[in-house]
Formats: structure tokens, C-alpha cells, sequence
């Protein structure tokens, strides 16, 4: 056919039609759909603001997280403005109180006697439940502690957070390493495959397969408790699942088109796992991160619940509901406000890490 | 058709409905084995109730083999089911105690004019809860295998040694030790003279009262021969004896009929027993329940008859009309490791003092609701109980106690410095075990490790504390010959009925023959000691007083331990319980074991 039956299609021009909207890479399509998930942003927010509080809360008052006032032990929370609206105003119900002493201004100094009810005869004794002002009581009048103060006159808002602090540190720690140890041990073991891999996944196997709680419980009983010995306790099994995925992410990426490509230009193996390969698994290793955090904290709280902890004078969320356990029916404030921190981190941390598994989900990419 | 269908649905129903009432009522019933319920009359009437009395405790029992039970918990089951030659308990004035015959027919008859020599004759009657009969061989046996040197029992010692000291019985036990000579069972003070009379050979002169007290306790109690026999192994170093209910049978006021571990025991009343009618409860159940919260819940709903509150609950009791408020047998203090060659200042007596003298005891007391204590002996140790006369109120002894509780931090800081310089030390770490059970350790350690900080300086010293279980804890401090860097002080309980008569007993500990927790090793102590047990020292008030005030002198000045709090007993009974005592009797507490319920008050 000769050429001059042909003519350039489309006018004088040939080019493309220009983007009028920016390229969209993998990480920001994540955040916009991250974005979207309003349980996941308000999780964030929580996470946030409870680091915020870990890191600066200890210095909103003038305690420190040990001192000691053997005075003033197991006072109930007292938060000025809140006090009178009857919340947190330092009251507390001393149950069977002679009836006889209530007028004796020396015991009850006036006005510390709130309310009188229960009344009632015990071995001929006439008695009742009485609620005072605990700190007008005890000569504490001018003193407010937020959350109360614990059996040897702590702080127990100093406590909390100095508590979330060292239990955050110990679940971000721990998680790094495993994910550390995962990364490497899972890239080894699924890119070169064979004997390697089944000989590493076996040993993993193994280790797995002791029970957690046994093994983590001989662990710290053997090495002595402490901070240390807790993250070491968290890693021992926990690198597996993160070895896991990390292996089958290198078996889904390995004989891909371009690492055949690179190989065969003779890059290394070490810059092929690293460089080429690793990155495509960037998005479940921080979702597993997330997920594994609020664990981390659990399981730092189960062990300092069983005496397992670190070591006083520090202090965690799990080593303030230990203690605050075993007076939970007379002074149920000391567990209230680590229960709630706890379960708002636990919460937050899982909500925020589901949104961020949906949103590095390659198969919901460009989801709107 | 519908209808008859509608019919059968409703009858079928009504049925189940009935039936579920019915065993909801039958479940409440169980609810409460015994207590509360009445058997026929009117409100008013005489009430026929079963008698029961319903403890929880936070630990089972570990063991009723009473060669090798060593926990309060395992006494328990002792008192209650094992009978002994002879019983203590509360005398009927309600204010003294008496030592009664009970599977003995008399009191010990004295065979000699030194009163080394004694016969102790058992009654003809009595029988184990299975039937067997119960005579001198049983005794003899019994005395035999808690003394047998391959089966090492733990309590050995004390069959031996106690409140009266047997001839060779000591040897005997311990001929098994490096160095020992053999001695044959023949040469021990234990014999048969007939079938219901036993000899007992003591090495020194004793009185009826410390031979009868001797047959009273935890150790020297019976064992039944079969299935002490029936439960030991090939090379006869161990036995399963009194491991579980099939191995065990009773002999005592009670009989043990059931026994779900770890959750319920109970124990049925024994007519045939020889004090039958010195005891009231018809059964007694004893539940498990390690949480001291829902212990207190239990006694708040009215399920259990007694409890013992502490730090945490007793400020919520403590003007409750139905607390009593006692001193007790017990002091709380800190062993210290002398062995650790890594710390070998510890074998220092200024570093000692300085330890001492950094305890603010006072504050311990504040916040723990005890008595602060830079003494060893207790409240309750009598240098004549005739007269009534306790050790602590001696001017003497009050003299030993030094001021403010002991609590000096300027002279603490004196010798602290004085033996760091000594050492060549510029700071030191010193590792303090405590028990993760308890809250008086912990409270104490916690304090104590910010307090001394303070006194001794932040950049010098550092108390690191060790938490961990109660038995670990008692391990790693046993363990101090094998294991000598396991600990600098760990904490203990000092608890001790016996010693409220024997306060001697007291410091028997740190002698060389009997230390297991402590490492203290003097001869001249030794000897100390020795002239305490003696019958001269013993029996003599004056001469009792004098080896006291020596012993506690010594103690204090070599700082042998690190005394804190002496506590306190904050108890509380249910109102229907009639105790057999106005005040707590040393040795027998308030004798529940013989208090009885006053049917018209249950609720």
C-alpha cells in the first residue's frame, strides 16, 4: 500500500492528553483511604493524645511518680471545679462507725461528715455508714490529688502516665525488635527457599510451639523481672508471625519479572532482598506492627498481674492494676482509671491498625 | 387438632416451670451446707441447727504428713484431724490455757528423781477414723519415721529437739551428715515398755508440762503405719503419705471426709474422740479462695464466720464492734545473707547497723497498722508465766530498745560510711527478695528503697527489689550454702506460737545446728544458746530472764537480722460465734477450734 494513502491521525499533534490531577503513589492512595475511615482518624487522635499525656502529664502537677507520703495514703480522687458537682470531691463512705462519736469534732472535724445511712445495731452497738470529706478528715483540706493516691501516698495520676509511658516504650520496643528479627529472618528464609527455608521455618515452628505463657513465665523467672527482661520475654516468640509474613511476601514478589531482571544484571542478593523486594511488603509490616502493639502492652500487663513486671520504683499500667486489684471493693478508683486507659489503648491502637490494613489492601486501591 | 396442640405446649411448660422451681429451690438449699438451716420447730424454739464453722483460706494444704508439713495451712488440717498424745487448749476460766490428756490416758508419769525418765501411757480405746487400733507402737513408729535419717524429714529436728530434747533422737536423725556417727535406733530415748505404755529418755530434766507440750505438737503427731508404708518408695527416702484423702487417715475431734483440693475441705465431728465434748462444731468447712477481696465479700454475705483483715481492709472495719484487736507471736524482719562473696561487706557489723538504723520502723507501723519493732523477742514471750510476767515489760528489756523505733538515719549514714570506707566501696546494690503474695514486704522494700536512698545518698546506694513467689522466695533463701550469691536480705516472717512460753526458742534459728534461712555462725552465740535450753536456764524465771536479755543483747549489738513491725491481729467473727476466750491466748489465739455457735443469732 503506498505511504501516501496514509495521514497522521488526530490534526497538526501528536501527543498525549496531559494529567490535570497530581500522581497518586502507593502511600498517599493509603493515607486518603486512611483518611476516610473515621474509627481509624479517631483512634489516631486517641493514640495521640495518650502519648501526648505520657509524655507531658507527669509534669501537670507538682508529684513525682515516687514520692512517698505516708500521710496521706490511699487518698480518693480530688479534682477542683469537679468537686462540686459531687464528682471526685474527696468523699469516701467509712462503713459501721460508731454513731456515738459522730458529734466528736476531733474525729470528725465539722463539716468532713457528708451523709449518715445504714444505721444500725452490731453486738449492741448502735452504727452506721458514714460519708466524710476524706481530706478535710485527715487535715489534708488545700491538697487535691486527681486520682487519688495510692498505699504509700503516690500520686496516681503522676503513676498513670509515667505507667503509660514505660508500658508504651516496652510494646514499641518490643514490637521493632521483632519486627527486626522477622524482617531479616522471614527475607532469608523466603528468598533463597530449599532447605534454608524449610530447616529456618522449622526451628521457628518449634519455638512457636511451646506455649507462650510457660515459656515467657520461665523466661522472666529465670533472668529476674525487670524492663529489660519483660522485652526480651515479648520477643522470644513473638518475631514468628512477622518471619511468616515477610516469607511469603518474598515468595510472592521473588520471581517477579524484575527481580529476574536485576538478578540477571548480577545485582546482589543482599540488595535484591532489601532494595527491590522488602519494599513491597512495607505495608503489612507496619500493619502488623500496629496490630502487635496493643498486644505488647497486654501481655506486659498480664505479666506485671502476676508479679512478673518490671521492678519498682518504676511503674506500669499492668503494675498499677496488680496492686490496685487486690483492694478493687474497698478503693475501686485505683483500678477504674488504669482499666480505662488501658482498654482505650487497646481499643484505639486495634481500630487504627484495621484501618490501616484496609488501607494498604492493594486489592482496595483507588477505592473511593 | 390446634388446640390439643396448644394444650400439650402449655402443660409441657407449666411442667418444666415447675420443675425448674423446684430445683432452683433445692439449689438454694445447697447453697449454705449447715448453717442457717433448722431442723422443725417454730421461730423461738429451741433450734436444733448444725453446727458448722466456715473459714476461707487463700492456700490448700500442701501435705498432712506431719513429718514434713511446714505451712500454717497444713497445721490446720493437723489440729483438727490428728490427734496427739496430749492437747492444748483454752481452759473452761476463758482466760488461761490447759494441756489435756487426749489420746494419752494421764498426764506423764516421772520415772526418775531428775526427770529425765518418762512414761506416757495411751489409752486403750481410741482408733483411727478407719478402725485400726491406736497403741505405743503406733508411737513408736511414728517418733521412728520422723526421725529416720534417709527420709530426712524437715521436722526432724523439732521431734528431736523442742520443747524437750530426746536422748540421741538429734544423732539419730542426722547420722546421715558428713562426719556423723552411726547410732542405732536402739540407743535413741524412745521405748516400748508394753502395748499401750511409751519411755521417753530426755537428756536433760524436764517438767510433766514440757513433756506434755512436746507430745502436743504439729510434728509428734501419729501416722498410720500402713499407708506411711503403703506410700514409700524402693529405697525408702520418701512416701506419699497424707498426699491426698486415700492416704491419710484422721484421729483427731474431727474426721476429714472430704477433701476437693484447691477448693473445699471439710471435716466431720468424731464422737468417739476423747475430747468430744470440749468441741461444738458438727462440721467444719474450710474454702479455698486465694482473692483476700472476695474473702472479705464472703464475710460481708454472711458464707464465712471469720476473717482476718489487713492492711487494705482494715481501715474499713476498724471501729466495727465485732473486731478484736491483738498482739501477735509474729515479728517481720530481714534475713541478711553473710555468705554472698560478692558482697562481703555484709559480714560487716557497721554496714549491719547502718542497715538497721536506716529503717524508719515508725512509718512502717503507720502504714501497715503494725507495731514498729527494733527488737526480736515479742509482746507475748512470758520469763514467767505463772506470774504473768511478759519479757517486753522488763526495764531491762526495754532498755535494749533504742529510740524512735530504731530509726537514726545521722548514725546510719556514720557506720554506712564508715564501712564503705573500710570496703574500698563507692556505691553499692543491694538485693532485696520479697514475697509478690503479701503486701507488708512490698510496702516495706518500697519504702525502705527510697528512704535509705536518701539517708545513705542517690549516687552510693541502690536497693533492687527482687519480686517473686512466696515459695521461690523461701528457696533462694534456704539455698544460701549451695547458692550463696542469691540474695544481700530477704524478707521473712518470724511466727511462732510455742515461743510465747519458750521464747529461748526464739533465737534458735541462728545457731549453727538449726539456721536454714540464716547464715549467722558464732560459736560463743552457740554456747549462748545452749545455756538457754539448759534445765538450769529453763526453769529458773530469773535465770530465764537473764539468758533472754543476753541473747536479745547479743542479737541487737551483731545485728543478726534486721527486725521491722511485730504484728498486729485485726479479726473479725461472724456474731453467732461464741468464742471460748475473753482475749487472745498466746499459742491458742482465740481458740476457734473450741468456740461454739449460738444458734439463735444465725441469720
Amino acid at each position: 500500500m503506498p505511504q501516501s494513502l496514509f495521514e497522521p491521525a488526530g490534526g497538526e499533534s501528536l501527543s498525549a492528553n496531559p494529567f490535570h490531577t497530581k500522581p497518586v503513589g502507593f502511600f498517599k492512595d493509603a493515607f486518603l483511604r486512611l483518611k476516610k475511615n473515621r474509627a481509624s482518624v479517631i483512634s489516631l487522635g486517641v493514640i495521640l493524645l495518650i502519648g501526648f499525656l505520657a509524655i507531658f502529664a507527669p509534669g501537670f502537677n507538682e508529684h513525682g511518680f515516687n514520692d512517698q507520703q505516708p500521710d496521706w495514703v490511699n487518698l480518693p480522687p480530688r479534682i477542683p471545679g469537679l468537686e462540686k458537682l459531687g464528682i471526685a470531691d474527696g468523699g469516701r463512705v467509712l462503713t459501721n462507725r460508731r454513731t456515738s462519736d459522730l458529734n466528736d469534732t476531733e474525729k470528725y472535724p465539722e463539716g468532713s461528715v457528708l451523709e449518715v445511712t445504714n444505721r444500725k445495731t452490731i453486738n449492741g452497738v448502735e452504727v452506721a455508714d458514714v460519708k466524710v470529706n476524706y481530706y478535710m478528715m485527715i487535715g489534708a483540706e488545700d491538697q487535691y490529688f486527681w486520682m487519688g493516691t495510692d498505699y504509700l501516698g503516690r500520686d496516681l495520676f503522676t503513676r498513670l502516665f509515667v505507667g503509660a509511658r514505660i508500658s508504651l516504650v516496652i510494646a514499641f520496643l518490643s514490637v521493632l525488635i521483632n519486627i527486626l528479627i522477622g524482617v531479616v529472618y522471614g527475607a532469608i528464609a523466603g528468598y533463597y527457599g530449599g532447605k534454608v527455608d524449610m530447616v529456618m521455618m522449622r526451628i521457628a515452628e518449634v519455638i512457636g510451639s511451646v506455649p507462650n505463657i510457660a515459656i515467657v513465665t520461665m523466661f522472666i523467672l529465670f533472668f529476674g523481672t525487670g524492663m529489660l527482661s519483660v522485652v526480651l520475654a515479648l520477643v522470644i516468640q513473638g518475631w514468628i508471625s512477622a518471619a511468616q509474613l515477610i516469607r511469603a511476601q518474598f515468595y510472592r514478589f521473588k520471581g517477579r519479572e524484575y527481580v529476574l531482571a536485576a538478578r540477571t544484571l548480577g545485582v546482589r542478593d543482599a540488595t535484591l532482598i532489601f532494595r527491590h523486594i522488602l519494599p513491597n511488603s512495607i505495608g503489612p509490616i507496619i500493619t502488623t506492627a500496629m496490630i502487635s502493639i496493643p498486644s505488647a502492652i497486654f501481655s506486659e500487663s498480664f505479666l506485671a498481674y502476676i508479679g512478673l513486671g518490671i521492678k519498682a520504683p518504676l511503674v506500669s499500667i499492668g503494675v498499677l492494676l496488680s496492686d490496685a486489684q487486690k483492694t478493687l471493693l474497698q478503693l475501686p478508683y485505683q483500678t477504674f482509671f488504669p482499666a480505662v486507659l488501658i482498654s482505650a489503648l487497646m481499643i484505639a491502637f486495634n481500630m487504627f491498625a484495621n484501618g490501616l490494613r484496609d488501607a494498604f489492601d492493594p486489592a482496595r486501591r483507588g477505592e473511593e | 387438632m390446634k388446640k390439643l396442640w396448644y394444650r400439650i405446649a402449655a402443660m409441657t411448660l407449666a411442667a418444666l416451670m415447675l420443675l425448674s422451681f423446684g430445683a432452683c429451690s433445692d439449689d438454694q438449699q445447697n447453697e449454705d451446707p449447715g448453717q442457717g438451716q433448722t431442723q422443725g420447730g417454730e421461730p423461738g424454739q429451741q433450734e436444733t441447727a448444725e453446727k458448722v464453722w466456715r473459714e476461707a483460706l487463700p492456700v490448700d494444704a500442701s501435705t498432712l504428713n506431719p513429718h514434713t508439713a511446714s505451712l500454717n495451712y497444713d497445721g490446720i488440717v493437723s489440729d483438727y484431724c490428728t490427734g496427739n498424745l496430749y492437747r492444748e487448749m483454752p481452759a473452761k476460766d476463758r482466760k488461761s490455757i490447759e494441756l489435756v490428756p487426749e489420746l494419752a490416758e494421764s498426764e506423764p508419769e516421772m520415772q526418775d528423781e531428775e526427770g529425765t525418765v518418762w512414761n506416757i501411757k495411751v489409752r486403750e480405746n481410741v482408733k483411727w477414723s478407719n478402725g485400726d487400733p491406736i497403741n505405743a507402737d503406733t508411737f513408736i513408729y511414728s517418733l521412728k519415721m520422723g526421725l529416720d535419717p534417709a527420709l530426712l524429714n524437715s521436722r526432724a529436728t523439732m521431734i528431736a529437739n523442742y520443747f524437750i530434747e530426746i536422748e540421741n533422737a538429734f544423732e539419730y536423725a542426722m547420722q546421715a551428715g558428713e562426719g556423723q556417727e552411726a547410732v542405732a535406733w536402739e540407743d535413741v530415748g524412745i521405748k516400748k515398755v508394753d502395748d499401750y505404755t511409751l519411755q521417753i529418755i530426755t537428756t536433760v530434766s524436764y517438767s510433766a508440762d514440757d513433756v506434755m507440750r512436746h507430745f502436743n505438737m504439729r510434728a509428734t503427731k501419729p501416722v498410720h503405719e500402713g499407708l506411711y508404708e503403703a506410700g514409700m518408695n524402693e529405697s525408702r527416702t520418701a512416701t506419699t503419705y497424707g498426699t491426698d484423702l486415700d492416704s491419710f487417715v484422721s484421729c483427731g475431734p474431727w474426721t476429714f471426709t472430704d477433701w476437693v483440693k484447691g477448693a473445699e475441705r471439710t471435716y466431720t465431728k468424731n464422737p468417739d474422740s476423747p475430747i468430744a465434748d470440749r468441741v461444738y462444731f458438727d462440721k467444719v468447712i474450710y474454702r479455698i479462695v486465694p482473692d483476700s477481696g472476695t474473702r472479705l465479700q464472703m464475710f460481708e454475705n454472711g458464707e464465712i464466720d471469720y476473717i482476718e483483715l489487713d492492711m487494705n481492709t482494715y481501715p474499713k472495719y476498724k471501729e466495727d464492734p465485732r473486731l478484736r484487736v491483738s498482739k501477735t507471736v509474729s515479728i517481720f524482719h530481714f534475713e541478711i545473707n553473710r555468705v554472698n562473696p560478692d558482697q562481703p561487706i555484709f559480714q560487716d557489723v557497721e554496714f549491719r547497723k547502718a542497715l538497721f538504723y536506716a529503717m524508719d520502723r515508725n512509718t512502717f507501723g503507720q502504714l501497715l497498722y503494725a507495731e514498729p519493732a527494733p527488737y526480736y523477742v515479742h509482746h507475748l514471750a512470758y520469763v514467767d508465766p505463772d506470774k504473768g510476767i511478759l519479757y517486753r515489760d522488763l526495764p531491762e528489756a526495754q532498755a535494749l530498745v533504742p529510740e524512735n523505733g530504731g530509726y537514726d538515719p545521722e548514725l546510719a549514714k556514720q557506720y554506712f560510711d564508715s564501712a564503705m570506707e573500710r570496703a574500698g566501696l563507692d556505691k553499692i546494690k543491694v538485693k532485696m527478695l520479697i514475697e509478690d503474695t503479701g503486701d507488708v514486704l512490698k510496702v516495706m522494700g518500697e519504702y525502705m528503697q527510697q528512704d535509705m536512698q536518701k539517708i545513705f545518698g542517690e549516687d552510693r546506694f541502690e536497693i533492687e527489689i527482687v519480686n517473686m513467689p512466696d515459695q521461690q522466695k523461701t528457696a533462694t533463701m534456704k539455698a544460701w550454702a549451695t547458692q550463696p550469691t542469691g540474695y544481700e536480705i530477704g524478707g521473712h516472717l518470724f511466727n511462732n506460737a510455742a515461743t510465747a512460753l519458750y521464747p529461748y526458742l526464739i533465737f534458735r534459728p541462728y545457731t549453727k545446728d538449726y539456721n536454714t534461712y540464716s547464715n549467722y555462725n558464732n560459736p560463743e552465740y552457740d554456747a549462748l544458746y545452749a545455756k538457754a535450753e539448759s534445765a538450769e536456764y529453763r526453769l529458773d524465771p530469773e535465770k530465764k530472764k537473764e539468758i533472754l536479755l543476753a541473747l536479745e543483747k547479743e542479737f541487737l549489738d551483731d545485728v543478726m537480722n534486721l527486725p521491722t513491725v511485730e504484728w498486729v491481729g485485726y479479726n473479725l467473727f461472724a456474731e453467732w460465734i461464741v468464742l471460748p476466750v475473753d482475749d487472745f491466748l498466746p499459742s491458742q489465739g482465740y481458740g476457734v477450734m473450741f468456740a461454739d455457735v449460738d444458734t439463735t443469732k444465725l441469720p
